[in-house]
């Protein structure tokens, strides 16, 4: 019977979605306003990316950590780059291995981890949420609001690319690592 | 054509590691990014503010009536399998205590009248109404405040006795504070363990009414707004 009582929601838990705007809308204002130049569809970026975490709030287990810190970066940077593509007249896959949103440095290990940081900006957001923060295609597709089934097309695309990279890098400079 | 490149969920995992690092590390500190949002931004949070408020309010309160159920199916059926003299009461109002947990229920259909709903006439200051239910039929009435300031919250809820009517309410293990609520006779239990919230419950046998308010309140708050609670009726 404690365990049913347990169940009861705690103030915590209604009060994780304000600590989540509270701490991080600058943060997501700041990683918008890196891909959109308009302050207006930046801030929308934002507003669609808390509409997001809302839904997917269940998956947000402290507010402050890395992961949680990372996780709203990256819904942040996908919701701001849906804008873009929308603008676009690029077909989506053309404009999805065209785009790099926010730019970050070189991890520095010569191989994996470099690729994966310069890749393009989607096949880079669906490879961290799955292998960093170690959500499934299912749990992915409403955060990236697409279909699991496209997820994980984007997944295998991704993968694909890191590999191509990882042949680039190795030919002209022998530096990428190969497994 | 090079030797193909290869890699396993476990390289993977650690170059996602020292990506997510690099990308956070290009960033600055979340409390270092000042941005003045526009009208129309704070106005559509507030909205999706509100809504999540609502939605944890709805949940609370579903969570709250599955766990009455689970309670007085378990207590009934314990208590009427074992007490003969139980069942002779089961046509009356009763009151049981299971482990931490207070039920009111009646099982009649023979109590007169209809159920008109309760209002409160004075909240603490500070405090907005974020959720509100009423229903004629099933004779209930439920308001949820809360303080974003002091993160104080509490509930009013007004349960018919009729039909099955059943509420609850949890207490830790001291013994209640009696107090006169118009006329009926109030408990007040201190906070329990489990959700660190007191409660007050009272029963209107004339009007066939449980009343509960729960939350982390004061004893004081409580009982002023249970004193201002009115039918109503009266305000019509």
């Amino acid at each position: 019977m404690m365990i049913y009582l347990q169940m009861l929601p705690s103030p915590s838990d209604k009060d994780k979605f304000e600590q989540l705007y509270t701490l991080y809308r600058g943060l997501m204002f700041y990683v918008a306003r890196r891909i959109l130049p308009g302050e207006a569809d930046a801030e929308d970026a934002v507003h669609q990316a808390f509409v997001s975490i809302i839904e997917n709030l269940k998956k947000i287990s402290e507010v402050r950590c890395p992961k949680t810190r990372s996780y709203v970066v990256i819904i942040t940077e996908r919701k701001a780059i849906d804008i873009l593509r929308s603008r676009s007249r690029l077909s989506p896959e053309a404009f999805e291995e065209r785009t790099y949103g926010v730019e970050l440095p070189l991890p520095g290990d010569g191989g994996l981890a470099d690729a994966m940081s310069r890749l393009p900006a989607a096949y880079r957001e669906v490879l961290l949420l799955r292998y960093y923060h170690g959500y499934t295609v299912r749990e992915m597709a409403p955060m990236l609001g697409r279909k699991p089934g496209a997820v994980q097309k984007l997944l295998t695309r991704a993968k694909a690319a890191l590999r191509k990279k990882l042949e680039q890098e190795d030919e002209p400079h022998g530096k990428a690592t190969v497994f | 054509m090079g030797k193909q490149p290869y890699f396993d969920d476990a390289a993977l995992q650690a170059a996602a590691t020292q990506t997510a690092e690099s990308l956070l590390s290009s960033l600055p500190a979340p409390s270092s990014c000042q941005h003045a949002f526009s009208e129309l931004f704070l106005k559509k949070i507030d909205v999706l503010l509100q809504k999540r408020r609502r939605r944890a309010a709805a949940q609370r309160m579903w969570q709250r009536v599955a766990v009455v159920f689970l309670v007085v199916f378990l207590s009934a059926a314990t208590w009427l399998s074992v007490d003969v003299h139980a069942r002779e009461k089961l046509f009356q109002w009763t009151k049981e205590v299971v482990d931490k947990i207070i039920v009111h229920h009646l099982d009649g259909g023979n109590i007169e009248g209809v159920f008109s709903g309760y209002e409160p006439t004075w909240i603490p200051d500070g405090s907005t109404l974020v959720d509100r239910d009423h229903s004629d039929e099933f004779g209930f009435d439920y308001y949820y405040y809360e303080n974003a300031e002091t993160g104080q919250v509490f509930y009013i809820n007004c349960n018919f006795m009729k039909d099955s009517a059943m509420t609850i309410t949890q207490h830790s293990t001291e013994e209640p504070t009696i107090h006169d609520i118009n006329g009926n006779q109030g408990k007040f239990y201190l906070p329990d363990e489990i959700s660190g919230s007191s409660s007050l419950v009272w029963v209107d046998e004339n009007a066939a009414v449980v009343f509960i308010i729960e939350g982390n309140i004061s004893e004081q708050e409580m009982l002023h707004i249970a004193k201002g609670i009115i039918s109503s009726n009266s305000t019509k």
